[in-house]
Parts: structure tokens; C-alpha cells; sequence
């Protein structure tokens, strides 16, 4: 009862944190928030390859997009977010291809399954762990705990 | 064929459909589609929009004889968004910066841990399960995010493309059953909770933090960068001093 009230009034922030209307698209000076994303995009990508660092250009990207917006100070709705927060939305759709790409290999899966099985969850299982342990340890008494 | 005077010709259309951009983007959105609606009728986390999605199209695939490279020519269109996406993700970094600046040692102590972690027992395990060296090398680099993993597959001798479809796996885990793991075992700091998905389940754990809350949203986000940059350090250091 209580947990699908918590989960009820969860789903309701989250409709107030992310949902955008057509409405906001109907502006078209929204459209800034898509230009300033993929400019930073951009520039991370050259900046690693002009450098040769090896690390993805899109990390670097949101490093600078942080930068701006650090500078800038926007509001929630303000036109710099709009166009995140509707692909932050939706993200899960971007990783589908990916995820279908599992049929390429799914021989070589099926014949290893236990190691990969194994592997996978395990590891994935102590990483979790230990990374939510040591980390709820340090954050404990800091009194800023939201 | 011939119908009603018109000659159908279903050879050439369905030459043209194969071909066509058309078919992968109609069936990623409409697998997405369907795994939200699930997801929003059943409330349940086992039905993951990704997981759902893959459930639903790699048997059309096979049935309709659509190969995977036929079907990145419009998915392909789709995952080149991956990149702004990431980008995007400074935006709960910035709402919740309050937070994240008083919590710099926790955040770095949380993700070298679990990141380090990660690799050691991603090789021991597969060993444990009778795996190959290159099966423990390809799972090793599988908490980063994709296009570090894949590059650290590259590096070390793993299989590139296996370890992308891991790393989409241990996502799609962290999507599933993170929470439920977190709850089990009494962890219910917003923030070491982002702290933990981000470490090892990346942009789709993070996916899920962000609809817990912006709060675990935001340090998986973060850690989800940071897990990245500690992996592509661990893992060739691990491999030279023999603890993987």
C-alpha cells in the first residue's frame, strides 16, 4: 500500500521533472538547447582527436555542456533544456540497436552461457555492492543527506 | 501476381524495403513503443523498454531474413543520438551540483571500488565458469559505457562486439534489478545509490535512476563518466600486474 503510494507520488515528480508539451517545441527559439548539445558534442569529438586521447568525445562533450551550463544558469524551462531533457526522456529508445546487435554473436553466447552468465552477474552483483557500501559509509553523518 | 488489373509486385517492394532506412526506424520506435506501454500497464522493471524492444525484433529479423547490418541502416539513424544523449546528461549534474560538490570523496571512493572490483571478478568469474581467456578479457572492461568498453575490448585481445552486447546486458541488469539489489541489502542514500548504478550498469542504469529520482539520477550520471575514465585505467593495469 504504502510502497504504490510512494511509487504513485514518484511517477507524479517525475511527470512534473521531465514531461515537455508540443507546446514548448511550438517555439522555435527551443530549438537552441539541440544546437548548444551538439556543438559540445563536436567539439569533444575533435578535441580527442586532435589530441589523441584515447577516451570517448562525448564524455568530454557533456564535461563542456556542464560548463555552460554552469555559466549560463538556466531554469527548467528555460530553451538551453528543453531539447535534453527530451532525449534524457527518451534515451532508453537510443540503446535499442545496440541491444539487438546480441543476435550477431547469439551462437557464440549460447555455447559459452555459463561462464557469460556467470561473469556477468556475478561481477555486476559485487560491483553494486561494493561501490553502494563504500560509498553510503563515506556519505554517513555528512548531515546533507537529501 | 495479378489483382484486380494491378501487378503487384511484391519482389522489388520488398528489395526496396530492405534497403530502405524505413525499416529499422519503424521497428525500433514501434519495439519502444510497445516496451513503455508494457511498462506503464504492468509497472513491473522486468519489462525494461530495451529489453522488451530486443524481445520483440530480433525474432522479426529472423523470421523476416533482415539482417543486423540491414537493420542499422535506419537503427543506425537512432543510436547516432547516443552521443548528444550523453551530453545531455550534464543536466541533472547541474540541477543537483549542491549535492554532488560536497560529495566528491564518496563519489570518486565509490566508483574506483566498485569499478576495480568489476574487472577482477568479471575475470575471475568467467574463469570460474570454465570461460576462455578471451571470454574473461572481453567480459573484463564491461561496466564502462559502450564506446569505452568496446575500445578496451580492442585494446586488451577481447571480442569487440561481444563486449558491446555484454555491456548492453549488464545495463539492461542494472535497469532490471538494481534497484531491487539496493533495496535488499539496506542501501537508501539517493546518492549512493546513483553512485552504485552509474558504476556499473552506465547509461541505461542510469536510464532507471533518473525515474527513481533527479537526485540518484544525477550521481549515476556522474559516476557513469567517472566509471568510465577509472575502467580504461584499471583494466590494462590489472592485466600487467597479474591481478586479472
Amino acid at each position: 500500500m504504502r510502497k504504490e503510494r510512494n511509487a504513485a507520488l514518484a511517477a507524479g515528480r517525475n511527470e512534473r521533472e521531465v514531461v515537455v508539451s508540443t507546446g514548448d517545441f511550438a517555439n522555435p527559439t527551443r530549438i537552441v538547447g539541440l544546437v548548444v548539445l551538439l556543438g559540445c558534442q563536436l567539439m569533444g569529438e575533435v578535441a580527442v582527436r586532435l589530441t589523441a586521447f584515447d577516451f570517448p568525445g562525448a564524455v568530454v562533450g557533456m564535461l563542456l555542456f556542464l560548463g555552460v551550463l554552469r555559466l549560463v544558469k538556466p531554469n527548467l524551462s528555460s530553451n538551453l533544456v528543453v531539447a535534453p531533457r527530451l532525449m534524457l526522456k527518451h534515451v532508453n529508445l537510443l540503446f535499442i540497436p545496440a541491444g539487438v546487435g546480441i543476435v550477431v554473436h547469439v551462437n557464440r553466447v549460447l555455447d559459452n552461457a555459463w561462464p557469460l552468465a556467470v561473469g556477468l552477474w556475478g561481477s555486476w552483483l559485487v560491483g553494486l555492492v561494493v561501490s553502494g557500501l563504500v560509498a553510503t559509509v563515506l556519505l554517513r553523518g555528512d548531515g546533507t543527506r537529501p | 501476381m495479378t489483382m484486380l488489373g494491378f501487378e503487384l509486385q511484391g519482389r522489388e517492394t520488398w528489395d526496396w524495403l530492405q534497403a530502405s532506412p524505413l525499416l529499422g526506424v519503424t521497428l525500433t520506435f514501434g519495439g519502444y513503443a510497445a516496451g513503455r506501454w508494457l511498462h506503464a500497464k504492468t509497472g513491473s522493471p522486468l519489462f525494461q523498454p530495451v529489453l522488451v524492444a530486443m524481445v520483440l525484433i530480433i525474432p522479426v529479423l529472423g523470421i523476416s531474413g533482415v539482417s543486423y547490418s540491414e537493420y542499422l541502416r535506419g537503427a543506425g539513424y537512432i543510436s547516432f543520438w547516443l552521443g548528444a544523449a550523453t551530453v545531455a546528461l550534464a543536466l541533472p549534474l547541474h540541477f543537483e551540483w549542491h549535492l554532488i560538490r560536497k560529495a566528491a570523496l564518496p563519489v570518486a571512493a565509490g566508483v574506483v571500488a566498485g569499478s576495480l572490483v568489476s574487472v577482477v571478478a568479471a575475470v575471475l568469474f568467467t574463469e570460474i565458469g570454465g570461460g576462455t581467456r578471451e571470454l574473461q578479457l572481453t567480459m573484463s572492461p564491461k561496466a564502462a559505457t559502450t564506446p569505452v568498453s568496446i575500445a578496451l575490448s580492442t585494446e586488451i585481445g577481447g571480442i569487440p562486439a561481444l563486449t558491446a552486447a555484454l555491456t548492453i546486458l549488464a545495463g539492461i541488469t542494472g535497469a532490471v534489478c538494481g534497484p531491487w539489489v539496493l533495496d535488499r541489502i539496506g542501501i537508501s542514500d539517493l546518492r549512493a545509490r546513483g553512485i552504485a548504478m552509474g558504476t556499473v550498469s552506465h547509461g541505461i542504469g542510469t536510464a532507471r535512476a533518473l525515474q527513481q529520482s533527479q537526485t540518484e539520477g544525477a550521481f549515476s550520471a556522474l559516476c557513469m563518466g567517472l566509471s568510465a575514465i577509472a575502467t580504461s585505467v584499471i583494466v590494462p593495469v590489472a592485466l600487467a600486474w597479474g591481478l586479472a
